[in-house]
């Protein structure tokens, strides 16, 4: 947090140098500081130039001067005025003087290079000797002038001046013009600085802004809204924010995960409790008083479809389908409710739509002072369905067993009421209970085999054995029925039956139910085929080919489930306990062999039930 | 790669058809499992008895869907696998990571 000091100190700071200002003054100043320094070595350079220039030019005018001093005494001597004219017009032709004349005191002008300005024609005899002005050499910064006075002297009189106006200013041009052209450059310079300036203000003032924002959060600043960047200045200050709301974002998962660590009572991250809870099937989500969620497990969220994240920060009432468990939850968290409830979302009915059966257990945790609510969570959808299954079983085994049991009764009572009077009927009726004891013998002979895989004590017993009888029973058997039926029953059987090693028992049994489904899922009027083969190895394949309902490829696999019957309308109203085909193939297994179908609805099935020969055998074994 | 999916009650069976050699093959089963995890709250088993062989990518599906189970405190169940899959679980130090059962119809019992 920032106090008030801080913030003020900050304001002052955010005054002086805000955001694009400092470095948009901080690069000004230094350019114009550039600039001053660049100015001063120009301007001291060229004051070092000017005077150089006026030192050499200064030379040169003595020395001009002088020749045209000692040239113009030459000429005087010799009274050559005209002479003394042409050297006046000469020298100005050099273009380094501008006018030129030679005066003597008294007599004006005798010789220029303005030739309007001569008077005298011939240069007299004497003339006033007393001397004029001095020698000396006036410089006019203004023009770039300098006016020259020599005194001549001819043949030793005085009274004659050499008077002279130079042209400096080629000299100072150059000077000039270096100073011109510097200002010029900077001129330009700046314009370009300040174009470039306008150009980068904004990523600058990102820049700036980030700059800012780096110091209010080293002084503490933690809030987002003080340290985000305004986006329209840029790629930098849309990459600043995005930083800024990552770390928001995980300090909000730092913040939930110590709600959790506090909601679970302090220290308990370190006992390794919510990992362990992790590891939990069961749901389990810890609920408050308000019924904001404290605590949630992996499968609750899983279960109640959620994220871990949405769970935590949220109440109850976010959790979408969750009506029932917060009316439960509410009324466990009530003074007067009950301390614990429990309640199955979803139906089997529904189970395609809605996916699961969750049982929902809540209790009340009583050690707060404000009251809690724990809520478990469980799938139980297999056992439902799996309760559903058996509650079938039981009701189709039951009808299983009375159906023999009343044949069986109805035939003794005939048998009893015919005494020794009629033979027939008696034969017929202990035949009928004959074969519907072996029928009532084998059903619970099934129902003690599952009960023997379920305790996983189911095993067979191999011995070295023929076959031939036990296709003589099933024919026997299954005959009477198929008659009964109008199903024509074939046995396809090799001429010659090896011994094999195998349970008697167990072998008959898996037949029996293999052949007893052919001729009860038959209509009238079918066939089945029991076609037996034997290999060079003696590995027996019995294939039950039958021309019955044929099952869906869907529910193929599904029919060797215990207690499970192929989901088909078409079987509703015939009996069977769902145990056979489970039975059938469990005995295969044992044996190192299997039980496979080949099904086509209304075109029939054959089911192949085969055991390998002995050698294979003691290998499976 | 053909991939079947059998419903054992409340549990969904899904059997890939063959090895898992390409990332094509491991994409497909990872698509089909995820779809099915959502779906069943993790009631489902992979039958691999007709997935000879499975390579980095498809042993990293398998990790990956495990991972996703291991959320709910559940692991991947896997069954009928061959002694090749065993021995590629067994060296890559995996086993763990799965639970493993005979049959089919073993594996749907443990949902029980």
């Amino acid at each position: 947090m920032t106090t008030p000091k801080t913030q003020s100190r900050f304001g002052i700071q955010r005054f002086f140098v805000r955001g694009e200002s400092l470095v948009a003054t901080t690069g000004m100043a230094f350019i114009a500081i550039l600039a001053f320094a660049v100015g001063g070595v120009v301007w001291v350079s060229a004051r070092t130039i000017d005077e150089s220039v006026l030192v050499q030019s200064e030379e040169r005018i003595r020395e001009t001067s002088a020749l045209i001093a000692s040239q113009s005494e030459l000429r005087l001597s010799d009274a050559d005025l005209s002479g003394l004219r042409r050297l006046m017009l000469d020298a100005v032709a050099s273009g380094m003087v501008e006018e030129c004349e030679v005066s003597i005191s008294n007599l004006g002008v005798i010789a220029s290079s303005d030739a309007s300005q001569t008077l005298v024609t011939e240069l007299p005899q004497t003339w006033d000797p007393s001397p004029g002005v001095e020698a000396n050499i006036i410089h006019n910064t203004e023009t770039h002038r300098s006016m020259i006075h020599e005194p001549l002297t001819v043949d030793g009189r005085t009274g004659v001046m050499l008077s002279m106006v130079m042209n400096q200013s080629g000299q100072v041009v150059g000077s000039d013009s270096i100073r011109a052209s510097s200002v010029g450059i900077m001129s330009v310079g700046l314009i370009l600085m300040l174009l470039v300036y306008r150009r980068f203000r904004n990523r600058l003032g990102a820049l700036a802004g980030i700059g800012d924002a780096l110091v209010a959060a080293a002084e503490g600043e933690r809030r987002m809204a003080c340290l985000v960047v305004g986006e329209q200045l840029g790629p930098e200050a849309k990459a600043w924010n995005t930083l800024l709301a990552e770390r928001e974002a995980l300090e909000q998962i730092e913040a939930t995960r110590e709600i959790v660590e506090a909601s679970s009572g302090g220290g308990v991250e370190s006992s390794g409790l919510p990992a362990a809870c992790n590891t939990l099937t069961q749901g389990v989500v810890l609920v408050d008083s308000d019924l904001s969620v404290a605590y949630a497990n992996g499968a609750a969220c899983v279960f109640l479809r959620v994220s871990r994240e949405e769970m935590v920060n949220s109440t109850l009432d976010g959790v979408p389908g969750s009506e029932q468990i917060i009316e439960a939850t509410l009324a466990v968290l009530s003074n007067h409710g009950p301390a614990r409830q429990v309640i199955e979302l979803g139906n089997i009915e529904e189970i395609e739509s809605q996916g699961a059966i969750l049982r929902v257990v809540i209790t009340r945790v009583e050690e707060e002072e404000v009251p809690r609510a724990m809520i478990f969570i469980e799938d139980v959808t297999q056992q439902r369905l799996a309760d559903q299954s058996q509650g079938a079983f039981i009701a189709q085994a039951t009808h299983e067993l009375r159906t023999p049991l009343t044949t069986i009764r109805l035939y003794a009572e005939e048998a009893v009421e015919a005494g020794s009077d009629d033979e027939q009927i008696r034969d017929k009726a202990l035949n009928v209970i004959n074969s519907e004891t072996r029928r009532l013998e084998r059903i619970v002979g099934d129902m003690l085999c599952v009960a023997e895989i379920e305790a996983g004590s189911l095993s067979i017993r191999s011995e070295t054995m023929r076959t031939e009888s036990l296709f003589a029973e099933l024919q026997e058997d299954y005959e009477m029925q198929a008659k009964e039926k109008s199903i024509e029953l074939v046995f396809d059987l090799p001429p010659k039956f090896p011994s094999i090693q195998a349970d008697r028992d167990r072998l008959g049994q898996a037949l029996h139910n293999l052949v007893g489904n052919a001729i009860k899922y038959t209509p009238a009027g079918g066939r089945v085929e029991v076609k037996v083969n034997f290999a060079e190895d003696d590995a027996m394949t019995v294939s039950v080919i039958d021309s019955g309902i044929g099952i869906d490829e869907s529910q193929q696999e599904r029919i060797f489930e215990r207690f499970c019957r192929a989901d088909d309308r078409r079987i509703a109203q015939v009996t069977g306990s769902g145990l056979g085909l489970a039975l059938a193939r469990q005995i295969a297994r044992l044996h190192g062999g299997d039980v496979h179908v080949e099904s086509e609805i209304d075109q029939g099935s054959t089911f192949t039930f085969m055991i390998p020969g002995s050698q294979e055998m003691a290998k499976a074994a | 790669m053909r991939i079947e999916t059998n419903r054992h009650g409340a549990v969904t069976v899904i059997k890939p058809g063959g090895p898992v050699i390409t990332q094509e093959d491991a994409t497909q089963l990872r698509t089909e499992s995820f779809e099915v995890l959502g779906n069943t709250l993790g009631r489902f088993i992979i039958d691999v008895s007709e997935m000879t062989f499975v390579d980095s990518t498809g042993l990293e599906t398998l990790v990956d869907i495990t991972d996703e189970l291991g959320a709910s405190g559940q692991s991947l169940k896997l069954c009928g696998l061959s002694d090749t899959l065993r021995e590629i679980l067994a060296i890559t130090e995996l086993t763990s990571k799965f639970q493993q059962f005979e049959d089919v119809q073993t594996a749907v019992r443990s949902f029980l």
